[in-house]
């Protein structure tokens, strides 16, 4: 599964529910060689949907009800499958949310690439490759300090870039009172040697409109 | 023997060919400094034109993520109006190249003049850019007010 996970023949949502109304309607089309490449599209999702489903198929044997279950299972159940660039850029800043909520500055700094570029919130200095970053959440380090994810914007440049941009709101613990600082991020993720991770993150506080 | 020989010379002057001509760093640093000049000539339009059409514009002193080209020439509307002979003047910068995406971040200072007065602001930037044809587009720009130093 996961050597499939960015064929690029993927099929979408949309396109798994033609997939549904196609082998449920139609069962005697079945595709002279299932898996062969197709170049017309129509003919290449036909081939998808039946490679899929031919797994399942034995003594070329299927009833309606079964091709049925097995369609809408192949249309709802592999989400995970199709994911892309975006949903694995997405996936880092969590991930980075998570790690700076654990107050762990190791394994923040592992998320970042090793020559990664961050511009922390709360210092002007720019904090550049793992033992840097590590340097700058050191301070973090049992506090308690949180960080949530807020409304996100997701560029995708290529196959090997996703810019992440949003808010993110932190709470950080002052004499024992939790405060929070709504905070605004971007970052560059970037996929290196079929690993994603922060190449550069650039965090500021969100200016807050004039009353 | 010959041709091996005429490999490696062809080789080595294809090397210092490259080598002599600007590489992407130096591609990248001169569009941002045309960002810079450009944005001295106040007009929001040639400064809009620099952005790709997708790009997302953190302002310095902005509530709002500019995330439209009408949003983003908005902003520079505003900007040239109510910071007269806006101008920027940049500091260190670090350029990071990866393939068709660039980073270029660092230090610059916003001059204008506010009540007769001439002003300066220190800000950090962060300019994400990618290559489309021979020009490197903004995608995405984030600015931000120089954070006190650590207490």
């Amino acid at each position: 599964m996961r050597a499939n996970r960015h064929h690029r023949h993927n099929i979408n949502v949309p396109q798994r529910l033609q997939c549904l109304a196609a082998l449920t309607a139609n069962t005697s089309k079945k595709p002279a060689r299932v898996g062969a490449i197709a170049h017309d599209g129509a003919a290449m999702r036909t081939n998808l949907c039946w490679a899929n489903l031919y797994r399942f198929k034995k003594d070329g044997q299927m009833t309606p009800q079964v091709r049925t279950v097995f369609a809408a299972l192949f249309v709802f159940a592999p989400m995970v499958a199709v994911a892309g660039p975006a949903e694995d850029a997405n996936a880092v800043v969590e991930r980075w949310s998570a790690a700076y909520t654990a107050n762990d500055p190791e394994a923040i700094a592992k998320i970042y690439t090793p020559d990664a570029i961050l511009l922390g919130t709360v210092s002007p200095i720019m904090s550049e490759g793992t033992e840097a970053i590590v340097k700058y959440f050191t301070p973090t380090k049992g506090t308690g300090n949180q960080n949530k994810l807020g409304d996100r914007r997701t560029i995708v440049l290529g196959d090997n870039a996703v810019v992440v941009t949003g808010f993110y709101e932190f709470t950080r613990m002052q004499e024992g009172k939790p405060v929070p600082a709504p905070s605004r991020f971007t970052m560059l993720v970037v996929k290196r040697n079929g690993e994603w991770r922060i190449a550069h993150h650039h965090s500021s506080p969100h200016v807050q409109p004039k009353q | 023997m010959r041709i091996q020989l005429l490999f490696v010379l062809s080789t080595t002057i294809f090397l210092i060919a490259t080598g002599a001509s600007a590489g992407p760093k130096e591609d990248v640093a001169t569009a941002t400094m045309k960002w810079g000049e450009t944005l001295g000539q106040n007009d929001p339009d040639k400064v809009v034109a620099l952005y790709a059409p997708d790009a997302v514009l953190w302002g310095t002193l902005s509530p709002t993520v500019r995330a439209d080209r009408a949003a983003l020439r908005d902003y520079f509307v505003t900007a040239f109006k109510v910071l007269p002979n806006l101008k920027v003047a940049f500091g260190e910068q670090l350029i990071r190249v990866y393939g068709t995406t660039a980073v270029n971040t660092g230090y610059y200072t916003f001059s204008f003049v506010k009540d007769g007065e001439p002003k300066t602001l220190p800000a950090r930037y962060s300019l994400t850019l990618v290559k489309d044809g021979d020009n490197w587009m903004i995608v995405d720009h984030h600015s931000s007010a120089m954070p006190p130093p650590p207490r």
